[in-house]
């Protein structure tokens, strides 16, 4: 359901940034989604294949770069990776850390086929 | 091939009017909260537990999320405070451009104090901000001491817990000093209350917070 609506946003984003002309040339959809975004990939890959479907943008591929999650310990400012959210620094201890990364969900760019690239 | 590149937040649009959202409470000097929980946890009940104390209830506004019905809206207008229901017809979550609809209807003179309830959903709303100023989770003793660390997510993006139905505690599983490790473990300055609308136990404490809250200046 979230995923929908997201792949809507996505799809409106890419509006903006490639011209009608262009988007049937889409082939790849480059996205950055973060382990604590809250978007299941697959279903956000299901969802945009679906939402794409008998329009311009029917051959591109939704490609997604999972990004894991890194803190900073608000005591000893280490920055840190950790595989849940359960989270103590592993230099100091420290259970206070801000989010440096991991909350992504960001289009990072599409790739066309060349000779429209040429062409416009 | 040729690479367009883009790099931009796929939800901007939405952050953008949750900016125009944050920026209209914030002039008007309103402490808003975003109330988030599973379907059930008792946000609708925690609201009128907190409507029958608060002595301020002509300078509180309420905006009511649900994917279907008006049943919410009914319980919370019987308080006598401006109620606006948003129904999202499907829609898992509320998104700022439907709180900034619901701004608009609202009559927000002397307001201090706004409350959006959020549809009932522990995974989508952490993604759209509304504008507030914090988001509450509202978690039911019967859901269970792991909820933290299954939907961290929302628990990371969230500044108040109000762990509701602590009146079930003999008969649930959940080990409310687990809950609460759990909880700090996602987020450390989670700010925890226990309450149960059933006998009214820490109902007072949590108003006392919303009170201090929406009095101090913006």
């Amino acid at each position: 359901m979230h995923e929908l609506s997201i792949g809507q946003s996505l799809l409106d984003l890419i509006a903006e940034h490639v011209p009608p002309h262009r988007r049937p040339y889409v082939r790849v959809v480059r996205l950055r989604v973060g382990e604590l975004s809250g978007v299941v990939p697959e279903s956000l890959e299901f969802c945009f294949e679906a939402l794409v479907a008998g329009t311009p943008l029917a051959g591109a591929r939704l490609e997604i770069e999972r990004v894991p999650i890194r803190l900073r310990c608000d005591a000893c400012r280490l920055d840190f990776p950790v595989a849940a959210v359960r989270l103590s620094c592993p230099s100091c201890g420290g259970t206070a850390a801000r989010t440096l990364a991991g909350t992504e969900l960001d289009l990072e760019e599409v790739e066309l086929e060349d000779r429209v690239a040429e062409a416009s | 091939m040729s690479i367009v590149t883009i790099e931009r937040r796929v939800l901007e649009k939405n952050d953008r009017v949750a900016e125009r959202n944050r920026s209209l409470l914030l002039e008007r000097g309103i402490f808003a909260i975003n109330m988030v929980s599973s379907p059930g946890a008792g946000k609708t009940a925690l609201l009128e537990r907190t409507m029958e104390r608060l002595e301020d209830r002509d300078r509180t506004a309420v905006i009511e999320g649900d994917v279907q019905t008006d049943l919410d809206a009914r319980r919370v207008a019987r308080y006598g405070v401006r109620v606006v229901q948003v129904v999202t017809r499907g829609g898992c979550h509320l998104d700022a451009p439907l709180v900034a609809r619901a701004l608009e209807s609202l009559d927000l003179e002397g307001v201090r104090l706004l409350v959006i309830e959020n549809v009932g959903n522990l995974v989508c709303p952490a993604n759209y901000d509304l504008g507030e100023t914090l988001k509450v989770v509202v978690l039911s003793t019967a859901e269970g001491d792991d909820k933290p660390l299954k939907y961290p997510e929302m628990f990371r993006s969230a500044a108040v817990l109000v762990v509701n139905k602590t009146d079930l505690l003999p008969y649930v599983d959940c080990d409310m000093a687990v809950l609460r490790r759990h909880a700090l473990e996602t987020n450390p300055s989670l700010r925890v209350f226990e309450t149960s609308c059933r006998t009214g136990e820490g109902i007072e404490a949590w108003c006392d917070w919303l009170r201090t809250q929406s009095a101090a200046p913006a």
